[in-house]
């Protein structure tokens, strides 16, 4: 009896272990800009990003201090992972249309 | 930045790893007694089932729950990985020809893919814009040029060398590359949250910034990461020590023959 309630313990905290959410933030790319340019995040905890392209014309998100790199189709949407971060800035930029698509996450 | 810088620097980082990656396997070939006409059915396999996966990107995107490319990309990774430690060995214990030929084959139209796809995106996304076309097409072909002409200039040096030399040089250098690939396979699988997220081992960011010109480089060649996890690292060395523990175990026993 002691094993099978110890067994249904670790079971029960092994899925809400899985089931614990992710703070999920959504970014819009639209006329080659990313909306909103400046994303807050929170420090230290790990953050889903969901990518929507609404210009016809593919995009690549790309950041080199985030060590993200992913094509989003036109029309598409991708998820990524990012963090734990510490507090601070991180830039990220739009590969293919640099001069425009252009942001930053901040972790505070 | 403008257009045509950017499409050249964009283009000449996709294409020189495929272009240093070929330049080895075209020594390696010459140092294996095998011609190199592999190249010419790898090239076309690798050129179609990049355009094929250029335009599956979308439902591909969609697949594992968002973790389509990531997952399609760290197999890439693995399939230069995994042949060329098996060419490694090959330097100096005899293979039968057709394995060391679909080895170069597997790592040439894996690389093909992974860099192809992109630059076909990447050039498709401006087909239509007149404004930047022209820039764009002359910064992608330029970009091409330099690369190729580079992966030329690595495999003319390494004519160069003796036999024995060559050998060694050949195979550190796909060692080298191909574990840079497994650097970046891990980095895919955290971007796709499928990996336990481990902290910075170090950070030499200031000494060489991976937005610098030779920071893309060394990244297109090499993996180059100014600020690897740990994670990263571990799984660098590791398959670093893999590759060229095999390719040392090789050598010895071919001495003691």
């Amino acid at each position: 009896m002691t094993a099978r309630l110890a067994l249904l313990s670790a079971c029960l905290w092994f899925v809400s272990v899985c089931a614990e959410a992710v703070p999920e933030y959504r970014i819009q790319i639209k006329n080659h800009l990313f909306i909103p340019s400046t994303l807050e995040v929170p420090a230290h905890t790990k953050v889903k990003l969901q990518i929507v392209n609404m210009d016809v014309t593919p995009e690549e998100f790309e950041s080199y201090e985030l060590n993200r790199e992913k094509i989003v189709v036109g029309g598409g949407k991708i998820i990524l992972f990012i963090g734990p971060l510490a507090p601070g800035e991180y830039p990220f930029f739009g590969e293919f249309n640099p001069r425009t698509a252009q942001g930053v996450v901040v972790a505070k | 930045m403008s257009m045509l810088l950017n499409a050249l620097l964009l283009v000449l980082r996709e294409v020189l790893e495929a272009a240093v990656l070929l330049g080895l396997l075209w020594n390696y070939s010459k140092l294996v007694d095998l011609p190199r006409r592999w190249v010419i059915p790898a090239g076309l396999v690798g050129g179609i089932v990049a355009m094929c996966y250029a335009a599956a990107l979308e439902m591909v995107s969609d697949w594992w729950d968002g973790s389509g490319q990531e997952r399609i990309s760290a197999v890439l990774h693995l399939a230069v990985y995994v042949p060329v430690v098996v060419l490694g060995w090959g330097l100096y214990r005899p293979l039968q020809s057709r394995i060391v030929l679909l080895a170069m084959g597997l790592v040439f139209v894996a690389a093909s893919v992974r860099e192809g796809s992109e630059i076909l995106i990447y050039v498709g996304a401006f087909i239509h814009a007149p404004g930047v076309k022209s820039a764009v097409f002359s910064g992608a072909l330029i970009g091409a040029g330099i690369g190729i002409s580079s992966g030329i200039l690595v495999s003319a040096f390494l004519g160069t060398l003796a036999p024995r030399n060559a050998r060694t040089w050949v195979g550190m250098c796909l060692i080298l590359v191909a574990s840079g690939m497994m650097l970046q396979a891990v980095a895919l699988l955290d971007q796709a949250g499928l990996v336990a997220h481990s902290t910075r081992a170090f950070d030499v960011e200031r000494w060489i910034p991976e937005q610098s010109v030779l920071g893309q480089l060394l990244y297109a060649v090499l993996g180059y990461d100014s600020q690897p996890s740990g994670l990263q690292l571990g799984v660098y060395l590791v398959s670093l020590l893999i590759a060229y523990g095999t390719m040392w175990l090789a050598k010895r026993s071919a001495t003691h023959d």
